[in-house]
């Protein structure tokens, strides 16, 4: 059975985000029906207050699924598909919606992630509000996966988990005030993760990514998406 | 949309100032641990909290009737009770109190805010202070408080020292205990040769109409016990069912704002009267011989009526939410108009700015829902932004860009 993957419009226009999943899917070898290229989930429009035309955007995101379950690597486009499909917008979802940190964590378990290379760095997780404290609390996946990476030393900032700082990009405010989102940013960096002597920050959102990468100005810290951390450690 | 270029301009301008930053982050740690420290030390809080919350749902809910009740109760304990619509019914009563040429000293209070009231009591001709140190130094500086609880957080000593110092006629050192020593001495003599005092309240008690004052400076108990006038002007949705009610707030919103204890904690119910030569009660014995209650609604009713919206009325103003907020550190009460940050964002639309006010503000919030997690009163300030998104979308009020956005969507299926 072949799988749907909705790409989502921020890791479709970020080619760093795009190319390294459609690279990491080939290496595992999964079959899937590419969604979310040329269609938003809505998130936008729910964010600028537009409920109705939202509810027009799901009714065509929906009809446009042909899978039993799609996987996106957008805790927005998660979320939103997720529950504010069927909660909010009154939009019946009849498939399952996975994060990717859910579906690396099955392919972990089931052996299919052949991670031998060895990544030598200090590596710290950034949870993305809309799988985490807004959304479902997938915590553990994401940090089950990198700690399994050869040569990842892994540590855990103060505010984490539920307890996690926003990277700034949320809620439209990168759009409308994007200095603004930036220094939200460089202010967790320089004060959160810089101090544990961090050398690698992951994340597993395009917004989070793009907009911690913004903000780690003037500092060592490398940002990358989780996808780009696995491929790292895979032969 | 020149509100929100003259706002971005702004907001740019404070990201960029050295001392805002250093400053919010020692506010910020040294808040954490207080509070921190504060519910450790009383883990009850919690729960106190939570029955607190309902008692504030039940009073949102029946304004009318809470309303009443405590004004009947203001006006059985020969306090002066009074209703205000809005801020101008409000400014009119207090002008018929206050009339022109008094001196007036001031206790530290938002609801005063929502009405410019030191503007309109110096246009009357009379003569304002305020007392609270940081309400005093913004006062001075013609500027505007930018944190419910520390007004002037965002501003160094050395500038206090330079305002202190001209007022002085003399050097002042940049030193905060000096610096505070010299607002006791310049405003010492005030308290008690003002006619009148205004202050605001952290609740209302609707059993026996008693006022609840929470501080740590003795400034409000000073202004409200050594004029012979004193006003108290209070928002509706600090109405509590009974004095017990009024004991459980004060826990709550003390451990949460990072205390043990305040060190003060005044509560009023009366004027000062005496009964003692003959049994004749006069009023006015040691401290004022009238006491005016004003119980302002200024659009909560409003509020009260959206389902979401409302549980903003549950706002304790113990801050904490600020402190926690990614955002509000970098740049201040600049986001906001009178009352700031996420929270600010219903209360600005609702009570005192409007919704064009409030439209840059509502796409400041990140949504992230950290707040939520520290309220004591649980309010989902990210829920509530998105409501008031849906809100402003129907007033045609989002920032342009972001409708372009919205608008590829519609017609070509993706944003960008």
């Amino acid at each position: 059975m072949a799988i749907g993957i909705f790409f989502g419009c921020t890791t479709r226009s970020t080619p760093y985000l795009y190319d390294n999943l459609v690279e990491f899917l080939k290496r595992v070898g999964v079959e899937y029906e590419s969604y979310g290229l040329d269609l938003c989930c809505g998130a936008p429009l729910i964010l600028a207050g537009k409920i109705k035309e939202a509810k027009e955007q799901a009714k065509k995101v929906v009809a446009s699924i042909k899978t039993d379950v799609i996987v996106t690597p957008c805790p927005h486009c998660y979320f939103i598909i997720k529950h504010e499909y069927p909660e909010k917008l009154g939009v019946e979802v009849p498939f399952k919606v996975l994060h990717i940190t859910q579906f690396v964590k099955d392919l972990l378990d089931q052996g299919k992630l052949k991670l031998k290379e060895n990544f030598e760095t200090i590596m710290t997780y950034h949870d993305p509000c809309y799988i985490g404290r807004q959304g479902d609390g997938i915590y553990d996946e994401p940090r089950a996966v990198l700690k399994s990476i050869p040569g990842v030393k892994y540590v855990e900032l103060e505010h984490t988990r539920e307890d996690t700082t926003c990277c700034g990009g949320g809620g439209f405010v990168r759009a409308f005030l994007p200095r603004l989102s930036a220094e939200v940013a460089h202010e967790k960096i320089e004060r959160e993760v810089k101090p544990l002597g961090v050398e690698t920050l992951v994340s597993s959102c395009p917004f989070c990514y793009l907009n911690l990468n913004d903000g780690s100005y003037g500092t060592e810290v490398k940002v990358i998406d989780l996808i780009d951390a696995l491929l790292k450690g895979m032969e | 949309m020149d509100e929100f270029k003259i706002y971005k301009k702004q907001i740019y301008k404070v990201l960029k100032d050295p001392f805002t930053r250093r400053a919010l982050r020692r506010a910020v740690d040294s808040f954490r641990k207080n509070r921190d420290n504060a519910l450790k030390v009383f883990p009850y809080a919690k729960k106190e909290a939570e029955i607190l919350k309902k008692t504030k749902d039940e009073v949102i809910d029946n304004f009318d009737h809470y309303v009443e009740k405590t004004l009947k109760a203001v006006e059985q304990m020969h306090a002066i009770p009074y209703y205000a619509r809005d801020a101008s019914e409000a400014l009119e009563i207090i002008k018929k109190i206050v009339g022109t040429g008094k001196t007036i000293v001031k206790a530290k209070s938002i609801t005063s805010e929502e009405l410019d009231l030191n503007q309109h009591l110096e246009e009357w001709d009379n003569k304002v202070y305020e007392t609270d140190l940081g309400e005093f130094i913004v006062q001075l500086l013609k500027s505007r408080p930018m944190h419910i609880l520390a007004p002037a957080v965002n501003i160094p000593r050395e500038k206090v020292a330079e305002i202190f110092s001209e007022i002085a006629g003399e050097e002042l050192p940049a030193d905060p205990a000096r610096l505070a020593g010299f607002a006791r001495e310049f405003l010492r003599d005030k308290f008690f040769k003002a006619d009148i005092g205004i202050s605001g309240a952290n609740a209302i008690t609707s059993d026996t109409g008693t006022i609840f004052l929470i501080e740590n400076e003795g400034n409000i108990r000073l202004s409200t016990s050594a004029p012979p006038v004193h006003i108290a002007i209070i928002g509706i949705e600090k109405i509590l069912p009974t004095l017990k009610d009024g004991m459980r707030l004060l826990e709550v919103v003390s451990r949460y704002a990072g205390y043990l204890a305040m060190s003060y904690v005044s509560l009023i119910s009366a004027p000062s009267k005496t009964g003692d030569i003959e049994k004749v009660v006069v009023y006015g014995a040691h401290g004022p011989k009238e006491l005016h209650v004003i119980l302002m609604d200024n659009g909560r009713t409003e509020a009260a009526k959206d389902p979401i919206v409302k549980t903003a009325l549950r706002c304790l103003r113990c801050g904490a939410c600020m402190y926690e907020c990614p955002v509000y550190p970098l740049i201040t009460g600049y986001w906001g108009y009178k009352y700031m940050g996420g929270i600010g964002i219903p209360w600005t639309a609702y009570v005192s700015g409007g919704f064009e006010k409030a439209a840059p503000m509502a796409f400041t919030c990140t949504l992230c829902g950290r707040c939520v997690k520290y309220c004591p009163m649980e309010i989902d300030t990210p829920k509530i932004t998105e409501r008031i998104r849906e809100i402003l979308n129907e007033k045609g009020l989002i920032p342009p860009y972001i409708e372009d956005l919205a608008r590829n969507i519609e017609e070509k299926g993706v944003p960008y």
